[in-house]
Order: C-alpha cells, then sequence, then structure tokens
C-alpha cells in the first residue's frame, strides 16, 4: 500500500514537472514563431519591446533611435534667443532653425504640453515679455497649435479651438506667448525653462525686436537683423519623365501604389498619360501636373488606422502621411527644392491640405510654388493634384530690402515681415513682403 | 485520481500544441532555405544566360529589413570638430543661407557642406609625414580624436600607407559613404569625406525597407554593362535631404568588374560608390 502511494507520488511529481516544461516550451515556441514573423512596423516603436527588438536585430542600442515626436511638415521661418547678455535669432536659414529646434525642443515640448488655457493677453506685457530673456519662433504656414506641440514631442492639453499659430515667445521666467495668424495675442503661465539658455552655440547672429525700436507699424515681434540677404533669382521647368530622364516615372507611381506596367493610355484631349488602377486613375503630364484619384474609398490611400487614432485629432496623421507621400514622390526627381505645410481647410468630410515650395528655406508663393492639393475624406487619401517642378537659380541675384528699413516703410496696421520668390517676368523674383492678418 | 486524469490529459494537449508549433516553425525555416536555394539557382541561370560570371567568393545574401533614417545636421558639432583640428581661434564665415560654412586659423582651412560633406586641409604644428602605415593610423587617430570623433570607428589604410580613411556602421550594416578619409602630404594633410554626427533617427510613421538581394541584381544588369558580380553587401547611402537633414536610405553594394554601384531601395536606381 505504502509503495502504491510512493508511485503515485512520484508520477505525480513527474507529471508535474512534465506539464511544467511543456508549459515552458509552449511559451517559447509561441514567441519563436511570432518573432519569426515580426518587423518594427508591427511593434511599438517606443516600447521596451521595440527598443529590445532593435537591440536584437540591429545590434546593441542599434545605432539609432526612435523619435516620439514625428518628422515636422514645416519649419519656423525665423527664431531668436535672449540671453541675460545677448541676443542672436536667424532667418529663413533652415539648418539654424533645426539646430535651435534640437536645442530647445524639449524645454517647448513641456511647454506648450502643459498649457491647459489660453487667455487672450494685452500687448503692453507682451512687449515687456519680449525684453525678457527667452525663446522665439516665427512660422510663416499657418501650422495649429496642436500640429507644432505634436512637431516638438508633446501632446496638446489647450481647451477650445486650435489657434492657428503665428509665433510663439516662451519666457525662460515661464511665460508663453501665442500670436495667431488673426493676429490675436493669447499667453498663459508655464514652468519656467529647464536648463540654461545660450544663444552663442547656435548659427544666428546679433539681432533685436521691433519693440525695443519705434516702428509702430510692425509687429512688435519683428526680428530686427543688422545684415540683409542677398538672394539669386529662380528659374523652374517640368521634370521629363521619359526614358532619357534622370526622373523616374516608376518611383512616383510607386508612391501611389501603383506598378509601372498598369493599363495606362494617352488621354487624346489633354495629351496626359493615365494610369488606371482599379478604383483609382494616375494623371502624369508634361507640364508637371500629377493627378491622382480615386473613384471611391477603396480606391484611395489608407494613410492611418481608425482604431490608432483613439481621442487624438487627425490633422496630424493626415499631414505626415501626405508628407512621407510626398517625399517618396521627391526620390522620383531632383526639385533642387524642399516642400512645407501651408494651410489646411476642413469641413464635415473633408480635410484638403496645401503643400508648397521653398528654396535654401524661402517659400515660393503664388501659384508657382504650390506643390500639392491633397484631399482626404477621414482616414484615406482620395486625391492628391501636383504641380512638379525642377527649380534652379540664375546668376542674377537680388539684395533684400534690409529688416529695418522694411519696418520703417511700413504703413498701416501693425504687419510682419517675410521674404518669399514672386513671380516676374525673369523668373522667380526674392522679395521682402508685409504680412498682415 | 481525478487530478492525475486532468494533468495526463493536459499534458496530452500541450503535447500536441508544442508539436504544432515546431512543425509550424520548422515548416517556415524549411521553405525559407528552399526559397533561398531555388533563388540562387535561377539567379545564376539567369546570370549565365546574360553572359555575366559570378565572383569565385559571390554568395546570394539573405535580405534583412532596414529602417530609413534621418540625422539633422549640428552645426554645434561641427564647429567644435573644426576647433579640435584648427584651434581655438579660427575665423567663421557662412554663405547667407548658411549652407557652407568656413573656418580658418593658422592650422588650416576646412569647410562644412549641406548634408555633412566636409573637406579641408589641416596645417598642425610640427607636422612631419608619417613614414609608415602604423604610423600613419596612430597620427590620423589622434588628429580625429582631438576633433571629437569617436574611438569606436574602424580604420583602413591605403597601399601607400600616406592616406588613412575611418568609417563606422549604423544599425549592425556599413554606411558606404560615411568615411573621413586622410591624406598626409609632405607640408600638410588633406581631409575630405561625409560625416553625421549625432544620433539617426525614425519617426513613428517611418518606413522600414526590405529589398531583395534579387531585385536589386536585376535591377542593376537591366541598366548596366557588367561582365562579372563579385560580391553584395547591405548597408545605407548618405544623401542631403534638404534644410541641412541627411537621409540614410538602405540598398544594396554591388562590387562588379565595371566598379562598385549601391542599388537604392527607395530609387531603385543604382549609383557608383
Amino acid at each position: 500500500m505504502r509503495s502504491q502511494r510512493s508511485q503515485n507520488e512520484r508520477k505525480n511529481r513527474i507529471k508535474n514537472v512534465v506539464l511544467l516544461l511543456l508549459t515552458i516550451l509552449l511559451v517559447l515556441l509561441t514567441a519563436l514563431g511570432w518573432v519569426y514573423d515580426l518587423s518594427l512596423t508591427d511593434l511599438p516603436a517606443d516600447s521596451w519591446l521595440g527598443r529590445m527588438y532593435i537591440s536584437l536585430s540591429y545590434g546593441e542600442a542599434g545605432g539609432f533611435e526612435l523619435r516620439s515626436g514625428e518628422i515636422p511638415a514645416a519649419l519656423p521661418a525665423e527664431f531668436a534667443v535672449r540671453t541675460a547678455e545677448e541676443m542672436r535669432g536667424a532667418q529663413y536659414n533652415e539648418i539654424a532653425v533645426r539646430s535651435f529646434l534640437t536645442t530647445y525642443k524639449s524645454q517647448l515640448s513641456a511647454a506648450l504640453s502643459s498649457v491647459a488655457k489660453l487667455t487672450p493677453m494685452p500687448q503692453d506685457e507682451y512687449r515687456q515679455a519680449l525684453r525678457e530673456p527667452g525663446i522665439y519662433l516665427r512660422y510663416d504656414s499657418r501650422v495649429p497649435l496642436s500640429l507644432v506641440t505634436n512637431w516638438v514631442g508633446g501632446n496638446s492639453q489647450v481647451e477650445g479651438s486650435d489657434v492657428l499659430v503665428r509665433s510663439i515667445l516662451l519666457t525662460q521666467a515661464g511665460g508663453l506667448w501665442v500670436r495667431t495668424h488673426a493676429g490675436e495675442l493669447y499667453g498663459a503661465k508655464v514652468r519656467p525653462m529647464e536648463g540654461g539658455l545660450s544663444a552663442s552655440d547656435l548659427a544666428g547672429v546679433p539681432c533685436v525686436f521691433a519693440a525695443e525700436r519705434e516702428y509702430p507699424n510692425v509687429l512688435p515681434e519683428t526680428l530686427l537683423f543688422p545684415q540683409t540677404l542677398e538672394l539669386h533669382t529662380l528659374r523652374y521647368e517640368a521634370p521629363k519623365f521619359d526614358a532619357d530622364s534622370t526622373a523616374s516615372l516608376q518611383v512616383l507611381l510607386q508612391a501611389f501604389g501603383y506598378e509601372p506596367y498598369m493599363r495606362n493610355y494617352e488621354d487624346a484631349g489633354t495629351g496626359k498619360r493615365v494610369f488606371v488602377g482599379n478604383q483609382s486613375t494616375v494623371r502624369v503630364g508634361s507640364d508637371g501636373e500629377v493627378v491622382f484619384r480615386a473613384s471611391g474609398l477603396e480606391g484611395g490611400l489608407e494613410a492611418y488606422l481608425q482604431s490608432e487614432l483613439g481621442q487624438e485629432q487627425p490633422l496630424p496623421y493626415q499631414i505626415d502621411y501626405a508628407r512621407s507621400l510626398l517625399e517618396n514622390i521627391f526620390q522620383s526627381f531632383s526639385a533642387e527644392a524642399t516642400f512645407f505645410f501651408d494651410s489646411h481647410l476642413t469641413d464635415d468630410k473633408t480635410t484638403q491640405l496645401l503643400f508648397r515650395y521653398a528654396v535654401g528655406g524661402v517659400p515660393v508663393e503664388g501659384a508657382e510654388g504650390v506643390l500639392a492639393v491633397i484631399e482626404y475624406r477621414s482616414n484615406t487619401l482620395m486625391s492628391a493634384k501636383l504641380n512638379l517642378q525642377c527649380f534652379a537659380q540664375n546668376k542674377e541675384s537680388y539684395m533684400l530690402m534690409p529688416t529695418a528699413a522694411a519696418a520703417a516703410a511700413a504703413t498701416g496696421e501693425p504687419s510682419g515681415l517675410a521674404i518669399g520668390y514672386f513671380a516676374a517676368e525673369s523668373g522667380l523674383v526674392p522679395s521682402r513682403c508685409y504680412v498682415t492678418r | 485520481m481525478q487530478w492525475s486524469r486532468v494533468k495526463s490529459i493536459l499534458i496530452m494537449i500541450l503535447l500536441l500544441i508544442d508539436g504544432f508549433l515546431i512543425v509550424n516553425i520548422a515548416g517556415k525555416y524549411v521553405s525559407n532555405y528552399y526559397r533561398t536555394a531555388e533563388n540562387a539557382h535561377n539567379i545564376t541561370e539567369i546570370l549565365e544566360r546574360r553572359g555575366i560570371a559570378q565572383g569565385a567568393l559571390f554568395e546570394l545574401p539573405e535580405t534583412h529589413t532596414l529602417p530609413v533614417l534621418q540625422i539633422d545636421r549640428s552645426r554645434a558639432d561641427e564647429d567644435r570638430f573644426a576647433v579640435g583640428l584648427l584651434g581655438g581661434d579660427l575665423v567663421r564665415t557662412e554663405q547667407p543661407d548658411g549652407g557652407t560654412v568656413y573656418y580658418e586659423s593658422a592650422q588650416g582651412v576646412l569647410n562644412w557642406r549641406d548634408g555633412g560633406v566636409v573637406s579641408g586641409t589641416l596645417k598642425p604644428k610640427q607636422y612631419t609625414r608619417p613614414r609608415d602605415h602604423a604610423a600613419a593610423q596612430a597620427y590620423a587617430c589622434e588628429v580625429l580624436k582631438a576633433a571629437g570623433i569617436s574611438a569606436s570607428v574602424d580604420w583602413q589604410r591605403s597601399e601607400d600607407g600616406g592616406t588613412v580613411t575611418a568609417s563606422f556602421p549604423t544599425a549592425g550594416v556599413p554606411v558606404f559613404n560615411r568615411t573621413l578619409t586622410l591624406i598626409f602630404r609632405e607640408q600638410d594633410i588633406e581631409l575630405t569625406g561625409w560625416w553625421t554626427f549625432g544620433m539617426p533617427y525614425i519617426t513613428k510613421s517611418g518606413n522600414y525597407v526590405a529589398f531583395s538581394a534579387t531585385d536589386a541584381l536585376f535591377n542593376l544588369i537591366s541598366k548596366n554593362e557588367i561582365a562579372q558580380i563579385d560580391k553584395m553587401e547591405l548597408g545605407f547611402l548618405l544623401s542631403e535631404s534638404g534644410g541641412g537633414r541627411v537621409q540614410m536610405t538602405p540598398g544594396w553594394r554591388v562590387d562588379t568588374n565595371a566598379g562598385s554601384f549601391f542599388v537604392d531601395s527607395l530609387k531603385k536606381s543604382s549609383v557608383f560608390v
């Protein structure tokens, strides 16, 4: 009887061990089967699992990082940093702007993410704040505040409507000021900036705000630089997608998910080559006009999954998908230009995004500068009208009007100063211009 | 007694599930193995038909997914690099748009251009040209250390002993054109290359590319006159991405009798490297 019991106990122990081993094996095999098909597109890239996958797949630490924010679809046109000793800034200089954003991104993110409510503020206090140590940036684009917050790696918590930002001033003491494109001035109190301010590390030059001089017809935050800019005029032409050209029709079509061998024909009326998909078409014209149009939701390009949106606004996802699409299209030809998100229009059903060209950081104004008008219905890109152009500098150059002279010559209600390329008989001519509300 | 039976049933169920998983995973590996072998066979056949020879050491490599990475130009790091090489009393000038920055001091000249292209002539104090490979490498290491370049870079020496090239990998693969070359001349040192500072990055919606070696090879031989293929290697190529941003594009470097080509995974085009 005792021997029977001890035998049963031994059997039971063996079964327990086998059960444990088989369970461990089950977990390991499931993990192995999962990892075999895994890629970083399936993983939350900034999670610990994503980091571990990178370390295992690409070596120790991977040699690259996953950023929580997105690549900005528009950069500030100018910035300035004021310390107790000096003030330096730069305008229409993408490298200096990127350097500024890299240095002060985390402070901007912390300040913009912590704001719950923006309050209308008086001009006098703003003029005083402009004299305090802090950082300042201004956009040419009409960018919603939530989007700027997203681009610097934060999440906007601001109640009410999303204002279109023209400029942001963040003082070291924790004063946040936002000037909208409609000319309104808002403010909020945030935590003082962490870390010191340094202007000398950035690729900027000495500058002052117009508030420190007597220029009543420009906005007080207008940056005045002692030097002026000399810019070349531009010429432009449409890329040729033929056999002799370096431009690649294959890459252009692939950006829309098309193969070059899809059914295509030449439209007798317009002379455009029409590529026909199941529920969409891509028309490629010799004048640089490329039009993608879906006939139904199934034929459109899915920008993001509705389920991944959660409580977030769709605009950042729509803009980022459009930016990524345009970057892929830019791989098909040499534009010698960059592009930026200019503005958006939203109604109940659709959202339209406008992207413009910039050459050397300076926007190309007017119809010539429109790169793309992209239309979304919900999470699906339904149409994209592109104006593909290759830009090149002419030998002829123009010395722009100095900022102080332009500020002195301003008339009427206070306006801002900007620079753009404008169409003229000799091509695209650089010029300083006034921006009103 | 009842528990013992339950355990036996559980063991049977677990054995069945584990067995299924093992067969499933083994099936994937075996099918992958056969697919690779078939691909290699097809490639060999196609190359032979086109009269393209394979080098003795040529093997069709496996495909790995790589991210399309971005790097922002860092003016602060470029400044530190220049100060390290030319001393603190250098004079800095730049183009109005900041695209190119020029540095000059008694110890030489240097310029950084958009996209991370650097070139210059260095005249270190009490410079004498190193006479052998080891001395050249030690000198290069010392010069670049002063410029703040990490000691973990790989070093390559030329046949003549007067040229040293530094590079380092990213994501476990080489960056074919990210190199700094120091040519030791009698009076000075010539510095040329393409370099990046800071960590490359990818954002939430960034692209990951799996570009097969077979596709890259077909792309290359359809557009170029090639008689022999010697080696294929997966890696990145730096290219200017506008606004001081540099893009690291995944692709294949193919060594052939006509030179080394980089087959771009995004543009589906090939360029000399």
